[in-house]
């Protein structure tokens, strides 16, 4: 429980109370003690002091009474004594009432004292002319009357008398003098006891009235006071809320960035792959191509040998047309000079035919002797026809032989001039194309193996740079990691400060304390626990305190033992039980650490 | 298809719980993209297709070659000179006061050194301020051996320098290729040895004047850091000043030191 700050305030004031009374009690105390020192008792002490002035008088006054009644038997000497006594009492009276007389309180009283020095100083003057009397008379003239005797008396008898009479009279002055100032005495004393036991209640009423201030003093400030801090603190909780708000609100920014920062990281990881690839399919292709470059080269001198041996070859077959062209001409002529001969044949075979049939009428004419001849001139004549007809088929063969070489001869002549037309135009055009071709294929290759190498070039620079970005990223997305990291160590500084001003908050207004109510937020694992990401069964968060405000638990708590909270892991598995660790592994320290 | 896709459930459990029981770095769901992208290059160094395949290539090597690789490259290595330069003000300060009064030895230690660039600002310090003629040695520590090869050849982009003042980028870094390169001497004054803050105990035998601790503990939960602390604190010298990141507080743990200003603290 708390004691609320009112409460405290009270108990303040109640102590102070207590003590202004007890501060009161003591002087009232020395008040008693000092009332020596108040107007009123310097009166009373002035007046007893009157009193003890006024002790002289009635002694003084008996004792001129009684030197009036000694001076008569007195010798000379005595009398001087007397005498000068006399003159010195006087002046003490006289004194001593004009002590008092000064010194009355008031009219009636001074009056009462200058009737009484008055009457005193009758005295005195009786005394003083009775002396005078006695002086003037011889001795024993007048002797003491006899006690008892007769009203007519001798003239010293009689002014004893009036002596005695005016000390008489003088003596009840002076008791009504001292009545007087005993009864103002008594009325001092009964006003000083009054007066301080006055100030005594009104040193109590005071005190009272003091306590009381103090109290509804102590009550007003302590509740102003209150009521500031009150203020104070519920700006102090909005402005912590707002922090702890902003706090999470930056967490999660960090966390968002960090998280962003980690997969450009990871996007960036896998351009880096994909560029690498990219680069090694580029230097493929340089490679490539240039292996085409190569071949197309290759390919352009065999072009060009080729083009040699094409001409060549063209060279040769013109030549050998020419011959085959010559030859055919021999052929023509010879064919022509044989259908010369074939047409001889053919005149001699109709001369022969005419002959054999000269022969066969010749052979009739001679009958029998004739007969074989006749046959034989038959014989003739059909050879003849034979040879006619085999001349005749012979003509046309060798005409269509002519002509066949004729057109021999014009192929060849065309073949010629195609093969020339050819060996300039197309072989070794198609050569020179191809070489061209082959060439431009060289060339292209070339190129693009130039361009893969420039492209292998660009990539290795873009790779560089996506190296860097990388570097850049990881750099920025350890730097987020840390950011988020503190953001999420700030957020828990700011709960812990909104318990702090919630604690103050139940101070001020009374009820359970919000610090034994609610435990730390730091008292238990700051960061996520292994246990709760990787706890498959994990059992319900442990429930928020619920005074806090705590987001909805991000973390679990476990009970503490000796002061150290334990994850679940740490209690249900040991990852080197998940993953065995060697000695060589478990070596977490490496170095030389001999200096320090 | 992207790597994310590729991890499963399991599998990222496994390598969750395989990376939180090395180095105590809690993976979170939140963490899958970050993670896919970081071992996606380990995927491709080594011809795995997927993360079991991975994981079960990592659990085949013995001397623990690809594991190292794998810590590599989930560790968040962020660092810069002069980062958060109130740290190193009040070192300065310290380092002025206890040469004043004539300490002879210094031992500083940059316990989440990655790069070296926090160890190297040390060291730029300790230099300026006449310490190195006495006997100086700065640890630098880290989980990440690439990191620590980094550091130990202390070369620099000229990007990751632009904190430095001009007059120290003059004295105390050389053209080297692209970069810039930290001066021999000041090399000298560092030892970059690999170290798993989570594994105490530390084979150091202390005490340092100093140890930055900075930017690390926000990886770790609770249990890991309070370990973490009092393992550092054992090693640190009464007086020594111990430093963390300026998001980071020291608030629910257990520790004998006092406040000298945010994220600065003596024991």
């Amino acid at each position: 429980m708390v004691i609320r700050i009112r409460t405290r305030i009270a108990v303040l004031g109640i102590i102070s109370a207590a003590v202004v009374a007890l501060l009161a009690g003591s002087v009232w105390c020395a008040f008693q003690r000092i009332t020596v020192l108040s107007p009123l008792a310097l009166e009373h002490q002035a007046d007893l002091r009157l009193v003890t002035a006024l002790a002289p008088q009635p002694a003084l006054t008996s004792e001129i009474c009684l030197l009036a009644h000694q001076y008569r038997d007195a010798t000379p000497d005595q009398r001087r004594l007397l005498q000068d006594r006399s003159i010195t009492m006087l002046a003490e009276f006289k004194a001593s009432w004009d002590r008092m007389i000064e010194a009355a309180p008031n009219h009636d009283q001074r009056d009462q004292r200058s009737l009484a020095l008055d009457k005193g100083g009758e005295v005195f003057s009786l005394v003083a002319a009775y002396l005078a009397t006695i002086d003037a008379a011889p001795a024993n003239a007048a002797p003491v009357p006899a006690p008892g005797t007769a009203p007519t008396l001798a003239p010293a008898a009689s002014a004893l008398q009036a002596i005695d009479q005016a000390v008489a009279d003088e003596r009840a002055l002076i008791d009504q003098v001292g009545a007087t100032t005993n009864a103002l005495l008594t009325l001092r004393e009964s006003q000083m006891r009054s007066q301080v036991e006055e100030t005594g209640s009104s040193l109590l009423t005071e005190s009272l009235i003091c306590i009381g201030i103090i109290v509804a003093s102590n009550w007003l400030v302590g509740s102003s006071i209150v009521r500031h801090i009150g203020r104070a603190a519920g700006r102090l909780r909005s402005g912590t809320d707002q922090v702890a708000t902003a706090a999470v609100e930056v967490s999660a920014g960090a966390q968002r960035i960090a998280q962003g920062a980690s997969e450009q990281a990871a996007s960036l990881e896998q351009t880096t792959a994909a560029l690498e690839e990219l680069s090694s399919s580029c230097s493929q292709n340089a490679a490539n191509a240039r292996q085409a470059n190569v071949l197309a080269t290759e390919a352009s001198k065999t072009s060009q040998s080729g083009e040699r041996t094409a001409r060549k070859a063209a060279a040769d077959a013109a030549a050998k047309l020419k011959e085959l062209g010559e030859a055919i001409t021999a052929i023509r002529t010879s064919y022509d000079k044989t259908t010369q001969v074939v047409a001889s044949i053919d005149d001699i075979a109709i001369q022969i035919n005419l002959l054999a049939l000269n022969a066969a009428v010749e052979a009739a004419r001679a009958g029998e002797a004739g007969l074989g001849f006749a046959v034989v001139a038959d014989e003739v004549r059909n050879l003849a026809a034979r040879s006619t007809e085999e001349a005749k088929s012979t003509a046309a063969l060798i005409k269509e032989a002519r002509a066949n070489t004729e057109r021999v001869q014009t192929v060849s002549a065309s073949v010629q001039e195609h093969l020339v037309h050819a060996l300039d135009r197309e072989v070794v055009g198609s050569f020179q194309q191809m070489v061209g071709v082959v060439l431009k294929v060289s060339r292209l290759a070339g190129e693009v193996a130039n361009a893969s190498d420039e492209q292998a070039k660009g990539i290795f620079q873009i790779n560089q740079a996506v190296a860097k970005m990388d570097k850049v990223t990881q750099e920025n997305a350890a730097g987020a990691e840390e950011a988020a990291a503190s953001s999420e160590e700030m957020q828990s500084h700011a709960q812990e400060l909104t318990l702090v001003v919630t604690a103050l908050q139940a101070l001020l207004s009374g009820g359970q304390s919000a610090l034994e109510a609610a435990p730390s937020v730091l008292r238990k694992p700051l960061a996520v626990s292994v246990a709760e990401t990787t706890r498959p069964n994990h059992s319900a968060p442990a429930s928020p305190s619920p005074i806090l405000a705590l987001p909805p638990c991000q973390r679990t708590v476990t009970p503490s033992r000796n002061g150290h909270a334990i994850t679940q892991a740490e209690r249900q598995l040991k990852p080197s039980q998940v993953i065995p660790l060697t000695d060589e592994e478990a070596a977490d320290h490496q170095g030389d650490f001999s200096r320090f | 298809m992207t790597i994310q896709e590729m991890i499963d459930p399991a599998d990222y459990r496994s390598l969750s719980e395989l990376v939180y029981d090395r180095i105590g770095i809690a993976l979170g769901p939140s963490r899958q993209s970050m993670v896919s992208s970081r071992i996606a290059k380990r995927l491709r160094a080594t011809q795995t297709t997927t993360v079991r395949a991975y994981l079960d290539l990592v659990k085949a090597d013995k001397q623990g070659e690809e594991l190292m690789h794998l810590l590599d490259a989930i560790t968040t290595n962020t660092t810069s000179f002069f980062r958060e330069p109130a740290a190193f003000a009040a070192l300065d300060e310290d380092v002025r006061a206890r040469l004043s009064s004539g300490q002879r030895q210094f031992r500083i230690w940059s316990a989440a050194a990655s790069t070296g660039m926090e160890a190297y600002t040390i060291a730029m310090l300790l230099a300026e301020n006449g310490a190195t003629a006495r006997d100086c040695a700065i640890l630098a520590t880290d989980i990440s051996t690439r990191a620590l090869a980094a550091c130990r050849a202390g070369t620099y982009t000229a990007e990751a320098l632009a904190p430095v003042p001009p007059k120290m980028l003059a004295r105390w870094f050389a053209r080297e290729g692209d970069g810039m390169r930290i001066h021999a001497s000041l090399r000298a004054l560092v030892t970059a040895n690999r170290l798993n803050l989570v594994k105490p105990p530390y084979p150091m035998r202390g005490p340092f004047d100093a140890i930055f601790c900075r930017n690390v503990m926000i990886y770790f939960d609770l249990p890991v850091r309070q370990r973490l602390v009092s393992a550092c604190l054992a090693l640190l010298r009464p007086g020594g000043l111990f430093l963390i990141g300026a998001a980071e507080s020291l608030y629910g743990l257990d520790h004998p030191l006092s406040t000298v200003r945010p994220s600065v603290y003596r024991r």
